[in-house]
């Protein structure tokens, strides 16, 4: 017992003995993973200098999975596709996945594994991160082209939307088609602030490959990191951006100009002031949407059959909450006796229950009202297939039209085919080893949905054999087998 | 009484926090940072940065520490949104951001300046 009060004392030194013989043999392990991982970065490399043209598979069902299998013997390169005029699909799944890798290391990696100042757009801004100064001029200057090359593929597929839309107007739905008319031609095409790079483009929603349209500013932004895709894979993205200045909850709201440009009316009961500009566009009714008959067609079995929060399962939601805090209270309380909520949280819980009957009609299909973006995202899905319909049946060349529907849907593979992230995962797992324990704890979290946002995109492959290869012109370009459960919207 | 405290100051130093920073964006690119403190020690991912930090990535940890400012009225986050997650010994405190906009901007230069400490840069 006299030693006792060394017992602190002596665990530190225990620990501070077993800690250096912890950092000896993280050095080992360190310069074991580092010399892996330098390994696949030129691996890498190597396979972004030397693309092979990529055949478009020839047959198969119209399947996300069928077509994520052409990419099979790809899921180490760096490239998953090289068009004719240099135009690339990154391998987006393999370069997130070795920033991880990268991350562990105790040993810095100075420059990115490619020179692809849009896969790693700091190479846009910075000359050390570029190469120097004379690559970062050729930088910009690709950045340059490849932005106006944008801006017409945008002006292309906004002019085919519009074509979507005047196909469905007829005498009852003319002022509701033109409304929706005027919202896409309205709509800016919002250039990227490269700015200082990181911090620019984080604030601009760039920090990585990315497209939006914000309803706040009524603009649509494409990335820097998506501006060297293949036309197609551009052009399907931009006309989901574009479906989405009116989709049905887009529609809900009417736009007012501020500062000179149009941008959405909140109403009072989220937080938007009472008094507001003439409207520029007005807000379409639910019931008189010309949309309605798709909205109600995405949500069935034959399409992609996505679900939103009814007016019941939201009024169960609000009970239930008032409930458990009523029982919050109790459990707080010695009393036996019932303990009643305060004036002002019961009114608060009887508000939004009236807001309920008030509202859910008009805003049912808006996130920020049910937490539920799925109808939404579908129905821009949706237009998207419809303005890539309309281009792929105009392509002559068959094989044009072939690889113009498949490099279509090529963003969606390059993030989410399955076998391709395995892959990834697997390689870079194989560089660093037992080293990186974070890469298992992501890898865990990536795979499930907790933390994620659930509620915000159907999953991908639904989205492209339900929607995007449900479309009769998209299957002929292909030339795939189409499920013959699956039926397009109409 | 010497043992009472030996043991309460051995087992305070076992305090740990963990924020994890899940952001998704528009397009569904999901990217995630953890950052942690355990017995006073700072770690960017699996990655020690040891006990002190240089004040500029002190500044850079202690704001992202603070997370997204909490909104009253629905988030309406046009780029895609992102999951702040603090836990520790005792409790878990969750809050949302949307991936564009001024303090989105600091926070992920913050989580670079991070980034490039921890690996050498």
């Amino acid at each position: 017992m006299k030693f006792m009060h060394l017992l602190p004392a002596l665990i530190l030194a225990f620990s501070s003995f077993a800690r250096g013989q912890t950092s000896a043999e993280l050095e080992s392990q360190n310069r074991a993973a580092v010399g892996k991982l330098s390994l696949l970065r030129e691996t890498l490399k190597r396979s972004s200098l030397n693309v092979p043209e990529c055949g478009t598979p020839s047959s198969g069902p119209c399947t996300f999975a069928n077509y994520c299998n052409a990419f099979s013997n790809k899921g180490t390169d760096f490239y998953l596709y090289k068009d004719d005029q240099g135009h690339t699909i990154p391998n987006f799944a393999m370069t997130t996945t070795v920033t991880y890798g990268e991350s562990c290391m105790r040993r810095p990696f100075a420059q990115s594994a490619v020179n692809d100042p849009f896969v790693y757009s700091e190479q846009l801004v910075s000359a050390k991160k570029a190469g120097g100064k004379a690559a970062l001029q050729k930088n910009k200057d690709l950045y340059a082209k490849e932005l106006a090359r944008t801006r017409s593929i945008f002006n292309d597929v906004q002019a085919r939307v519009v074509k979507v839309l005047e196909s469905r107007r007829n005498s009852q739905n003319a002022g509701e088609i033109d409304n929706m008319i005027s919202r896409v031609k309205s709509v800016e095409f919002k250039n990227p602030t490269l700015g200082d790079g990181i911090y620019s483009m984080a604030a601009d929603g760039c920090e990585g490959p990315n497209a939006f349209y914000s309803p706040q500013n009524h603009n649509i932004t494409i990335c820097p990191q998506l501006m060297n895709m293949p036309e197609a894979s551009l052009f399907t993205t931009i006309a989901h951006e574009l479906g989405h200045t009116f989709d049905p909850c887009a529609t809900a709201y009417s736009y007012s100009k501020r500062d000179g440009k149009p941008s959405l009316n909140l109403p009072e009961f989220m937080g938007g002031a009472s008094d507001r500009a003439k409207p520029l566009f007005s807000a379409i009714p639910t019931q008189k949407n010309p949309m309605n008959k798709v909205i109600a067609c995405l949500q069935t079995a034959k399409s992609i059959n996505v679900k939103n929060p009814t007016k019941q399962e939201m009024l169960d939601k609000i009970n239930k909450d008032e409930e458990e805090l009523r029982q919050e209270s109790q459990g707080d309380n010695d009393s036996t006796q019932p303990v009643e909520l305060g004036d002002a949280t019961v009114a608060g819980f009887n508000d939004q229950r009236a807001s309920l009957d008030q509202n859910y009609q008009n805003y049912q299909y808006c996130d920020s009202y049910t937490g539920n973006n799925y109808i939404k995202e579908s129905f821009a899905d949706w237009v998207s297939s419809q303005a890539l319909g309309q281009k792929v049946s105009e392509i002559q060349d068959a094989g044009k039209a072939k690889e113009y529907a498949f490099t279509s849907q090529a963003l969606f593979m390059s993030m989410d085919c399955d076998n391709l992230k395995q892959a990834a995962m697997n390689a870079v797992r194989g560089a660093v080893g037992n080293f990186c324990p974070t890469l298992n704890e992501v890898e865990a979290m990536l795979k499930s949905s907790e933390g994620g946002h659930e509620g915000d995109h159907p999953l991908t492959s639904s989205r492209v054999d339900k929607i995007y290869f449900a479309a009769p012109q998209i299957q002929k370009a292909l030339g795939c087998k189409p499920d013959q459960n699956t039926e397009e919207c109409e | 009484m010497k043992l009472f405290l030996s043991i309460f100051l051995l087992s305070s130093s076992a305090f740990a926090w963990q924020i994890t920073l899940d952001r998704t964006n528009h397009v569904g690119v999901r990217n995630i940072d953890i950052l942690k403190q355990e017995n006073g020690e700072y770690f960017f991912g699996s990655k020690s940065l040891g006990k002190s930090l240089p004040p500029k990535i002190l500044t850079a940890w202690k704001e992202i520490e603070k997370g997204p400012v909490k909104s009253s009225s629905p988030l309406m986050c046009a780029s895609g949104k992102y999951v702040f997650i603090k836990k520790d010994n005792k409790r878990e405190q969750r809050r949302e951001g949307c991936t564009d906009g001024d303090a989105y901007g600091r926070l992920i230069k913050n989580l670079n300046d991070i980034r490039s400490y921890a690996s050498g840069n």
